[in-house]
């Protein structure tokens, strides 16, 4: 009788041998199979927390359909567009950390969310920011006025992508957020980091639990069902950021608050692509991996290295790759690290906190 | 010893001329004055295939990229004072974004698209071309020299088509960036803007239905502010 076990005809990747300890990390071959094809006609919108930037340059500069419904006006200088929010996602609604923080969005599309000035007013030395985004304009604006109506142009521009779109990809970030505790609207970044000020009886921490994140996807899901109603079924990418918390506010070590979020998220993520039309893409483990002791993180442990984009991307486009001659797979060389490195500065308001936070 | 004065333009420098030339018989004597024809849409469009500005004493040709200080060319830092009237910061090229961008604009992001137009000229179709004359001589000027810069007429043709708001926007940051620079930049007379429009009055126009260049009465008036700082 020979033994048989059920682990001896599996594949070299599902053993931590010969797929990580063994395996180089620059290289991961196995780690993602795609479940459908991206094709070049395909309109695609990005959307979550600050990693997924990279994303979209990646697959803009490799021709990929990236929408774009609110570009950069002519005139303005490439180099200040990420400063005003411009040419990093596919609106300008600037990171979406949380998925509560995309639900709202997409209840104040629909109507079902209808706000008072005040609930996403804040104000910082007579100028006026958008708490939903408020890094898209570096200085505010100079009425309430004027922000309204630019909340009320973007919200417009988003129904149009969101109805348009045909591949979300979508950035899981962070399950920690600032809430209101009258209105239960949650805020990118704390009141009093860009702009607001914090009263706390007014606003109170939230650390969301795996089914909070989990309830609240399946409601964007449902929105946007209803949003595009007689359009094909929407596919999702949903990736989790593998960039660790610059703070926490909950009560644990930054460490264990860290690796709490991660993986209420990347469980989350797991769950929500067990079906055909969301597939789950692990630049997460890839960046993460043990195996790169650290490398693809800069000296602050926390920012991720152009280099280990470059890793994460070369995997995706390893299995999505478009059909017509254009579409390139980036090659892994220092020269294009460099430069990514020095001309792309990330977005991403968390770092705000380190110049809040402890020295 | 006699101060030396360089006024630099194209058109509107030779339509400036007869002021200019009246100024140095009635006041200005004691100054030595001499021209450098610096723009112009023939040099504009060879600015557009690349090259970059360089400029000879003589004016009108413009040369290939090499040090302005070679043999035949002007030097900036021999000037006491450099006029560079017209042709440096345009709005026009602007008129067509202003129409394109169809989005809501913030003051904040009116000025990075206005302050950028004025070195980095948009073409459309994302061509755009270098203006960096002012740049080039405040480089070379040296340290005695002092830069002025005389705006072009606000030509009816341009302004009209632009919202009055937006127009007293541009040249409020064309100054806060000259200005920045610590050269000294002269403002459009009142006299000459049209209060409702904007734009320069119609009967300064140096001849009917020229709406960019200016009679001699325009530029008396224009010149008035430059020719009191010259000392």
């Amino acid at each position: 009788m020979s033994i048989n076990s059920p682990y001896s005809s599996l594949p070299s990747v599902n053993f931590w041998r010969t797929g990580v300890t063994e395996s180089s990390p620059f290289d991961l071959n196995g780690i993602y199979v795609k479940k459908w094809n991206i094709k070049a006609s395909d309109k695609i919108a990005t959307a979550g927390s600050c990693f997924a930037q990279h994303i979209a340059r990646y697959m803009r500069k490799n021709k990929y359909n990236v929408m774009d419904v609110e570009p950069a006006p002519e005139g303005l200088p490439p180099e200040k567009h990420n400063s005003f929010g411009y040419s990093m996602y596919s609106a300008r609604y600037g990171n979406v950390y949380t998925v509560r923080q995309l639900l709202q969005l997409l209840k104040e599309i629909n109507g079902e969310l209808v706000l008072k000035p005040e609930d996403y007013i804040w104000e910082k030395n007579g100028r006026f920011y958008d708490a939903f985004r408020p890094n898209v304009e570096p200085h505010g604006f100079s009425t309430q006025e004027e922000l309204i109506v630019h909340r009320k142009f973007h919200l417009k521009k988003v129904s149009k992508l969101f109805k348009m779109m045909d591949v979300f990809i979508f950035t899981l970030g962070l399950t920690e957020t600032w809430e209101c505790e009258d209105t239960g609207l949650v805020y990118p970044t704390a009141p009093g980091t860009i702009a607001g000020s914090f009263e706390d009886d007014k606003y109170s921490f939230k650390n969301f639990t795996y089914n909070e994140v989990y309830k609240d996807f399946r409601q964007v899901q449902k929105i946007l069902n209803e949003l595009r109603v007689g359009r094909k079924k929407l596919r999702y990418l949903l990736t989790v950021s593998p960039v660790p918390l610059t703070a926490t506010c909950s009560d644990r070590h930054i460490l264990q608050a860290s690796t709490y979020s991660k993986s209420v998220l990347r469980a989350v993520a797991g769950d929500l692509s067990k079906v055909k039309n969301i597939d789950y893409f692990p630049s997460y483990e890839i960046i993460t991996n043990v195996a790169s002791h650290g490398v693809f993180y800069e000296n602050n442990l926390r920012t991720v290295r152009a280099g280990g984009v470059d890793c994460v991307m070369k995997v995706f486009f390893s299995q999505h790759r478009l059909e017509y001659s254009n579409a390139t797979v980036p090659e892994l060389n220092q020269s294009s690290a460099d430069e990514v490195d020095e001309s792309e500065d990330v977005q991403c308001e968390e770092a705000l906190l380190e110049a809040f936070g402890k020295k | 010893m006699m101060k030396k004065i360089l006024f630099c333009g194209g058109s509107h420098l030779a339509h400036a001329k007869v002021a200019i030339d009246q100024w140095r018989l009635n006041e200005g004597k004691e100054f030595n004055t001499q021209y450098l024809i610096t723009a112009g849409v023939q040099i504009r469009n060879w600015l557009c295939s690349g090259k970059q500005f360089s400029y000879t004493i003589e004016g009108g040709v413009s040369l290939p990229n090499i040090n302005l200080n070679s043999q035949n060319y002007f030097f900036p830092e021999e000037y006491d004072y450099i006029v560079i009237i017209g042709n440096y910061y345009l709005p026009r090229r602007l008129i067509d974004f202003v129409k394109l961008w169809n989005m809501p604009m913030t003051d904040a992001v009116e000025k990075e698209i206005i302050t950028n137009s004025f070195f980095d000229v948009p073409l459309g179709g994302g061509k755009s071309f270098k203006n960096n004359l002012v740049d080039i001589i405040n480089q070379h000027k040296g340290g005695q020299s002092q830069l002025l810069l005389v705006p072009d007429p606000r030509m009816t043709s341009v302004i009209e088509r632009l919202p009055i708001d937006f127009i007293e926007k541009y040249y409020n940051y064309l100054q806060e960036y000259i200005e920045n620079k610590n050269l000294k930049f002269i403002g459009h007379d009142p006299n000459t803007v049209d209060p409702i429009n904007g734009s320069t009055l119609t009967h300064f126009s140096r001849e009917e239905g020229d709406s960019i260049h200016m009679n001699d009465e325009y530029w008396k008036l224009q010149m008035k502010p430059v020719f009191s700082y010259l000392k």
